[in-house]
This record gives structure tokens, sequence and C-alpha cells, in this order.
């Protein structure tokens, strides 16, 4: 005979501040996403420029005669970010691109705006989980590289010249996460396919790219590039660096379509993260 | 409807409510009080059941009127609300690649539970929603039966003390249905929970519910405890006559009853005000028709629901 039987009662427990809720969607999201096989061998893949790069590190501290040619400075650090680009790419199309998409098709916003979450918290949740992916592809190898390069040095030249580099990296990581994950989103908002959410975000990405380079051509003025997307984000990021890059667009300009790029996103994901679609 | 004796007696209160959807109003000007225990809120398809539920929820904003859930405001305290309610939606709706218990205690965690709480919550209430064997499978794998029964487990699993329940029984088969009612009933007798069953299934609402609110068109056409609106539906007959029944409704329609054509060539007679059934035999006399069969009735739901929305009830609604 059970001595206690399972039934239906009500909750008097406590309960976590409303501040945080999000963050239980983006841990659940993390969870489900990084228990796959086939993340962690991309994980395993986009790390591989992060373990060549430590070995430039070393080798650079071993070779003295060699250290030249591999020079460990801002630009070195920055162009790893540059480089880890189409693994943030991948991040943004699987699964970044499938999030909300995948809860249109299943009507899951209805289940989560049911419960006392707003619209932002859905949407920072489903932010974190792109976000925190991506975070393990830039910042985190970016800033280990750093702490390497502290490590193996001899005295503390190196830090007392570079100590802002952790800054930019963060600055870089941030703007380039931002960007490509609200925009992986909003686009995942417009469709219920995630499959085409991610070939839109690819398009989107290569196209503009592809825009820019021929308006360049034409008209000879680097300004163009603000129209890649890849290349603004990269723009905008490097200005944490000293805003030097191979663009040439001015900071500017390059931030205003950054904040419009970014605004967009966030427009779109407005106007269609909701519980309820009318039709009228 | 009738007046609300003191405000404290409803957990639910609308005033003057209008939700547009372009040019249309999903809901008109409906002001209604929903009692504690369990209450229907009985409408055909498209009479706005849905569209109040979801205002009630926060998720629409009226364009006139308010909305007070446990005293609450709702476009004031929508999350305060969603925490205090539990949300059964009428459309078929899972989180991809999570298992039922998985699913309900995350949902359970949304609304502030700790995790392991919310773990033997989820486990509680799908034992009590039919769950039990089923429920490490993939939602996505579920029946419909199944998927309804979750819906429910996610919609108790943070305690709520109001039960939104958008048409419970769509899809269930006779015995699935059967359960789900008994779970409802269970809910609201014994455990406590204010329910609201939105359904368009007479049968449902009367074997659940203790008030019901109607609706037809958006509009409140009548509210009040069951027991009530059927006594107010006057002395009821079943009649066949043999003659001309259409000059004989029409008499006694003008003689102060309700009377309609039935289904295989019955009348359905209502009397009010004490009029006695002396009435029918003197109208058939005097339309020269035969009463060949006379039975008094004992008022349904159907009845209450066909007198407010003036209108057979259609065999489909009847269930």
């Amino acid at each position: 005979m059970p001595i206690y039987d399972q039934s239906y009662r009500p909750y008097r427990g406590a309960l976590t501040s409303h501040t945080w809720r999000w963050w239980t969607i983006t841990q659940a999201g993390l969870m489900q996403h990084l228990s796959r096989r086939l993340t962690l061998i991309f994980l395993f893949v986009a790390i591989i420029p992060a373990i060549v790069q430590g070995v430039i590190i070393w080798f650079s501290h071993q070779v003295t005669s060699q250290q030249n040619l591999f020079t460990v400075d801002p630009a070195f650090f920055r162009n790893f970010l540059w480089m880890q680009g189409p693994f943030l790419m991948l991040v943004c199309v699987w699964p970044g691109a499938t999030l909300i998409a995948r809860d249109l098709k299943t009507n899951a916003i209805q289940l989560y705006l049911s419960r006392p979450l707003t619209r932002t918290d859905y949407v920072l949740g489903k932010f974190g989980i792109v976000a925190g992916v991506a975070m393990l592809l830039l910042p985190v190898p970016a800033l280990l590289l750093f702490i390497m390069e502290i490590g193996l040095s001899t005295d503390t030249a190196f830090l007392a010249r570079y100590f802002w580099i952790p800054f930019a990296i963060l600055g870089y990581s941030a703007v380039v996460i931002t960007g490509a994950a609200l925009l992986s989103l909003a686009l995942s908002s417009i469709t219920r396919s995630g499959r085409y959410a991610g070939l839109l975000f690819f398009a989107l990405v290569i196209c503009s790219r592809i825009a820019a380079g021929v308006a360049t051509l034409l008209t000879q003025s680097h300004a163009w590039n603000v129209l890649s997307i890849g290349s603004l984000m990269d723009q905008v990021g490097a200005l944490f660096f000293g805003g030097e890059t191979e663009y040439g667009m001015h900071p500017v300009p390059a931030a205003f379509m950054y904040a419009l790029l970014v605004s967009a996103c966030l427009l779109i994901l407005r106007r269609r993260v909701k519980a309820v679609e009318i039709v009228t | 409807m009738p007046a609300p004796e003191r405000q404290g007696d409803f957990v639910i209160q609308v005033e003057n409510l209008t939700i547009l959807y372009g040019k249309g109003r999903a809901l008109d000007r409906v002001t209604a009080g929903f009692p504690p225990g369990a209450v229907g809120l009985l409408g055909p398809n498209g009479a706005g059941k849905s569209s109040l539920l979801k205002t009630l929820l926060g998720f629409l904003k009226p364009d006139q009127g308010s909305a007070r859930v446990l005293g609450m405001e709702v476009a004031a305290r929508p999350l305060d609300v969603r925490q205090r309610v539990g949300y059964m939606p009428e459309i078929d709706c899972h989180i991809p690649g999570m298992n039922a218990v998985a699913l309900t205690s995350y949902l359970g965690e949304l609304c502030g539970m700790p995790r392991i709480e919310a773990i033997q919550r989820a486990h509680e209430a799908l034992y009590y929603a039919g769950l039990g064997d089923e429920r490490y499978r993939n939602v996505e794998t579920y029946s419909t039966g199944m998927k309804q029964r979750i819906k429910l487990a996610q919609a108790l699993v943070h305690g709520p003390k109001i039960l939104f329940l958008d048409e419970p029984t769509n899809g269930l088969d006779p015995k699935g249905r059967m359960e789900m009612l008994a779970l409802i009933r269970d809910l609201a007798r014994r455990k406590g929970v204010n329910v609201v069953l939105s359904s368009h299934l007479l049968r449902d609402v009367e074997e659940t519910c203790t008030s019901v609110v109607m609706l037809s068109h958006g509009r409140v056409v009548g509210a009040g405890s069951i027991e009530s609106l059927k006594g107010a539906a006057g002395e009821l007959f079943e009649v066949r006559v043999k003659g001309n029944p259409e000059s004989f409704l029409r008499l006694l329609e003008s003689r102060g009853c309700t009377a309609a054509a039935a289904e295989d060539g019955l009348l359905d007679i209502a009397l009010h005000d004490g009029l006695g059934s002396d009435l029918i035999f003197a109208a058939a006399r005097d339309t020269q028709v035969q009463v060949r069969h006379l039975v008094r009735k004992q008022p349904t739901l159907e009845d209450v629901f066909a007198r407010a929305v003036g209108e057979r009830v259609p065999a489909a609604g009847r269930s």
C-alpha cells in the first residue's frame, strides 16, 4: 500500500526572482545544444585555430631568432578574432537561426509567454544561447591566448604595454556577437523553418559582401564596405583595437550602420515574438 | 446577466471589455464576473471565448474596458497574473526536443520554481494528468490525447490558483474525454483550483461546472449558476402534434410561451411565469391540432443556451 499517493497539491515553496528567468531559457538551450555530438565535433574543429595560435605564441618564446616572424601584439589577437568569424557565422545558422523558428513551428512561444515572462526575457534567453556558444569560440580562447602570452613572458613589459587587450577582446566580441546573434534571431523569427532562416542568414551575409565589393569596385570608394554585414561588424569591433582595418571605412558611418542593423533586428523581434498572432 | 452580489464574490471580473481585430470585434463591451469554482465559458466557435482568455492572460490589450484576475488589473500586472494562472491552450504546442518531464519541469522553472522542486512537481503533475509511464517519451511522439494531458500537466506544475482550459477535450476519444472531465471536476471540487473551462461542448461544461458565462458574437448573452439558469428557463415540455404545427407554435408564442420545432417532429415548448400546461391544450384546440405526445422535460444547459443565443443548438454542439 503506498504511503504517499501521487496527486495534485498546491505549490507553497519559494520562487526565484524574476530578474534571472531569462537565464533558465539560456541554460536549458545551452545544455540541449552542447549535449549533441555534432556540436562537440564543431567546437573541437572551431578551437583548432586557437591551438595553432597557442603553438605560435609558444614558438615565439622558444626560438628567439624567429621573434620577428611571430610577433604577439594587438593585431595578433584581432586577427585571431577575425579568423573565428566563419565559425561565428555557423553558430548563428545553427543553433541561432533555428531557435525562434522552431518555437513558431510548434507554437511554443505561447507556452513561454503564458508564464510570468516578458517578450524581452524570451528574446534575451534565446540570445544567451547563441552568445554562450559564440563566447566559447571568440573571447574565451582569445583571453586564454593572452594569459598564455603573459605566462610565457619573462618580464612584465608585454602586460604593461598591452594591459588593455582583454578589454578590447571583450569589446570586439560583444560587438560582433551581439550583431550576428540578433540578426540570426530576427531572421529566425520571420519563418517557421530554421533551415530557411539559416539560408537567409548565409545569403544576407554573402550577398551584402558581394554588393559591397561590386560598389567599391565601380566607385573606387571603400565607403561602400558598410554594406557588407561581416565587414561592418568587424570594422566596428576593430574600434576597440584602434580602428585600423583593411576596409578603409570611416568609423562613424560604420557605427551608425551597425546601430541601424541592431535596431532593425530588435524591431523585427518586437513585431514577431508574440503570444498571439492576429490575422485580420 | 445578473449583477454581482459583491465585488469579492468573483475571482475574475471584466468590465466593458472590447477587443478589436481590425474592423471586427472579437469582444464587444463584455462585462462579466467569474465566481470561485468551475465556470464554463460557453459559446459557439468564434464567439470570443479564446480572445477573452488571452486578454485575461495579458496576451491581448483591450481596446476598451478592463479585466481583473484575483483582484489584479491584468493590463498593469500581467506577470503577477500569469504567476497565479495556469493556461492550457487550445492549439497543439510543445517545446521541441524535450520529453514530458523535461518540458513540464522547464516550464515550472520559468515560473520561478527551483530546479529540484520543479522536477518533483513535474512528476506529480504528469502522474496526476495520467502520463505516468509515458513521461520520458519525447513529446513530439505523443498522440493527441497524450498531448492534451501534457498541456494540462504543464498548466498545473506551478500550482496555479486559476486554471484556464481552452477546449480541453478537443481530439479526445470518449474514454479520454471522460477522464479529462473527471480531472477537471477533481481540480475544481477537491483540489481548490478555480477553473475556467472554455468550450463549445455544452455537455462538457454541464458535467464539470457550476456556473457559466455564455458568449455569442463577442457579447455576453447569459451568465450565472447553471441551476439558476435552468430554473429561469421555465417549465419545459416536449410535444408531438398531428396537424399543422406552424400555426400551433405561432399561437403559443403569441400567448407568451417559447416554442420551437426540434428534431424528429417534436416541439420544445417552454412555459414562463406560472403559465400552466393547460395553455398547450387550449392552443391545440384553437388551432385544431391533436396533441399525441406530451412529456415534461428537465431543462438542460442546451435549452438555456439556445434560449440565450435565440437559436437552436446545432447537433455537433451538443455532443
